[in-house]
């Protein structure tokens, strides 16, 4: 597998609608980020070329990151041309409201997904995940649609994207995006039954939809062709009697990767090419860097044997 | 099928250690309630009565109790009294760290000695509570010694150190943590037996239903039975219908509870919110569907209400809002 990372470890330093040194973040009452390592771009700098910056420093092979910095094909196909440069792949990603209603896709999502997936080929992606974009109004506890008709609707929706996948030869990924079960992931890539259909399988997610990580690989491997590596501390007992899940760090929590991790090298269509990209994102308190920095010295540590390109730890 | 209620949904408002209305609770920094439409018993001692007044008030037929509080002689013999001239059946509630060492667990010799009975007392303050001066099974003996006394057919033994031995820890890993509850339990059999109160297991935000299924497995006993808890499972990422499958032939009572899922947040951090029931995502009635008819007993099957909203909430007001949609929206399973 390659090791990567999912530009959502610095949301809060680096998503112009999240970054914390915005003045307006100040109101929503959170405690100052004190003692910093890393500061978000700075207003000369693309975020997309603060990224690459990273990636070299941490010494990654794949970057996920979506089609909001990428303004036009010629944009894109300067982001390609660094990135190749620099020998480093890019796993797209890709909002789509996947469980709209047939008239709602007609009436422009189709539409607005063909041209993300043909931004994201000029980009160079040939993988992208894919991730349901209204996780409010649709997932595995709404009623309305009930979660038949959202894994229906999904089917119908993902395969009328895939003509364009092929004519492009980017491979998109349904990931359970804190919104479904792996195994209604699992049942709309089979419904759909394309080859440029698999899993972004993340290790963290199955948690909020009250699924075991585990059980989730072992479902999801045979599809999986990307994977983004989150970890979570689950609390179960607590004063209120309402548990509490917390970011952590890779390895300070309880998804158990090493069962995982082996479940994706054995069962994934071709690990060679599956990109696990880190996705660790503490609150904006924290500090972010700092976080990454001691989950990648974790993985490659903990699991070389997966990671072949990776050496020792820095 | 049956409703009663459980101690815990009045905890902010009649435990005596966690009562909003003593000074403790405000350096607790939890929020204060000012809308309560149910005052809160007499500080005097465990509430007992006050419980018992609550059962009758909502017109149910059974209450879940710690046992401990029957410790009274005086006390218990009354509520027993009470409890059988308004035929309420008394569900008993005991804990330990039932994933003891044997060394922990201790001597499981039974009928326990004098000076045991002596030296293993419960105590209930604004400060502290619980039982002193005991090993594990002599605590849960004591418990079950109480709670038959005062007329309990069945009682809880719930784990009580979940912060230190669950499912997810590590040090003893699961499996040799359900090998522990499993000698425990087997030391606790022929107390029960000789007592003639069931135990009942709970997935308590500790334990996994399947867990316990192989703890009841492996014990064999018709005196280790199961407390079905509606929403626990989700704290262990467990689907509560997928777990009442694994553990309805077990089930002999159950808490009765909802919880609202809230996979996606801002942090990106998932949280589960106790919700009155319907009001949730818990199935609850395709979840009285398997316990109607795979339940050993469905008929005397007992529902304690256990609606626990965090301390600035009225829990009256979930109660009643929790019992009115039971009574309207599950009429069929009630009998």
């Amino acid at each position: 597998m390659k090791l990567g990372i999912s530009l959502a470890c610095y949301r809060w330093i680096m998503y112009p609608y999240l970054r914390r040194d915005r003045p307006e973040h100040k109101s929503f009452g959170w405690p100052e980020p004190y003692l910093q390592t890393i500061a978000g771009p700075g207003p000369s700098e693309l975020p997309r070329d603060w990224l690459i910056d990273r990636m070299v420093d941490l010494g990654l092979e794949s970057l996920y990151m979506g089609t909001a910095y990428l303004d036009d094909h010629d944009d894109a196909r300067a982001f390609r041309d660094r990135m190749a440069a620099n020998e480093l792949e890019l796993i797209g990603g890709l909002g789509l409201t996947l469980a709209a209603a047939d008239d709602e896709w007609q009436a422009g999502l189709f539409e607005q997904a063909v041209g993300d997936i043909r931004l994201l080929a000029a980009a160079g992606a040939t993988f992208a995940a894919a991730v349901n974009n209204k996780p409010d109004s649709l997932n595995h506890f709404i009623k309305d649609p009930s979660i038949d008709e959202q894994m229906e609707r999904a089917i119908r929706n993902f395969s009328s994207l895939m003509p364009v996948c092929e004519e492009v030869g980017l491979k998109l990924a349904f990931e359970n995006h804190l919104d479904y079960r792996i195994s209604e992931v699992v049942r709309v890539v089979q419904g759909v039954d394309s080859p440029y259909l698999g899993i972004n399988f993340d290790t963290g997610n199955p948690v909020a939809v009250i699924e075991d990580p585990l059980v989730a690989a072992r479902a999801a491997a045979p599809y999986s062709i990307n994977a983004h590596l989150k970890d979570f501390r689950i609390q179960p007992a607590t004063g209120t009697g309402e548990p509490r899940i917390f970011w952590t760090p890779l390895g300070r929590g309880d998804v158990p990767f090493a069962e995982i991790l082996t479940v994706l090298a054995e069962g994934a269509p071709d690990p060679s090419t599956l990109s696990a990209c880190i996705e660790v994102a503490p609150p904006p308190e924290h500090d972010p860097d700092v976080w990454l920095r001691a989950s990648i010295d974790w993985i490659r540590e903990t699991f070389p044997q997966h990671f072949p390109n990776q050496g020792s730890a820095s | 099928m049956k409703l009663g209620l459980s101690q815990a949904t009045y905890r902010w408002v009649c435990y005596p250690w966690l009562r909003f209305d003593v000074p403790e609770f405000r350096y607790s920094e939890r929020r204060l309630p000012y809308f309560m439409s149910v005052d809160p018993p007499d500080v005097s001692g465990p509430p007992v009565d006050w419980l018992v007044d609550r059962v009758l008030e909502h017109d149910l037929t059974s209450l879940y109790m710690e046992a401990g509080w029957l410790s009274d002689d005086g006390i218990s013999s009354s509520f027993k009294s009470r409890m059988q001239a308004n035929d309420l059946a008394f569900i008993g509630s005991c804990s330990a760290n039932l994933a003891a060492t044997e060394e922990e667990w201790g001597d499981p010799t039974y009928p326990l000695p004098a000076e045991a009975r002596e030296r293993v007392v419960y105590r209930s303050t604004s400060g502290d509570h619980g039982w002193t001066g005991g090993s594990q099974f002599e605590v849960l003996v004591r418990a079950m010694e109480l709670a038959a006394a005062a007329g309990g057919r069945i009682i809880n033994v719930v784990h009580d150190v979940p912060a230190r031995h669950n499912h997810f820890t590590k040090e003893p890993p699961i499996d040799r943590q359900i090998e522990r509850m499993i000698r425990n339990f087997r030391t606790l059999a022929p107390v029960a037996e000789s007592l003639s109160i069931v135990m009942a297991t709970e997935a308590h935000m500790d334990y996994r239903c399947a867990d316990y299924l192989a703890v009841m497995q492996a014990v064999d006993s018709p005196w280790l039975r199961h407390c079905f808890d509606f929403a626990n499972p989700i704290t262990v990422i467990e689907d509560p219908l997928d777990a009442v499958k694994l553990v309805a032939p077990y089930t002999v009572v159950t808490h009765i509870k909802d919880m609202h899922a809230r996979p996606m947040t801002h942090l990106g951090e998932p949280r589960f919110f106790h919700a009155p029931i319907g009001s949730g995502d818990v199935p609850i009635e395709a979840i009285l569907e398997v316990l109607q008819s795979e339940a050993p007993d469905p008929d005397s099957l007992e529902h304690c209400l256990e609606i626990v909203p965090t301390s600035e909430y009225n829990p009256e007001a979930w109660l009643n809002a929790s019992l009115d949609w039971l009574r309207t929206n599950c009429a069929k399973f009630w009998n």
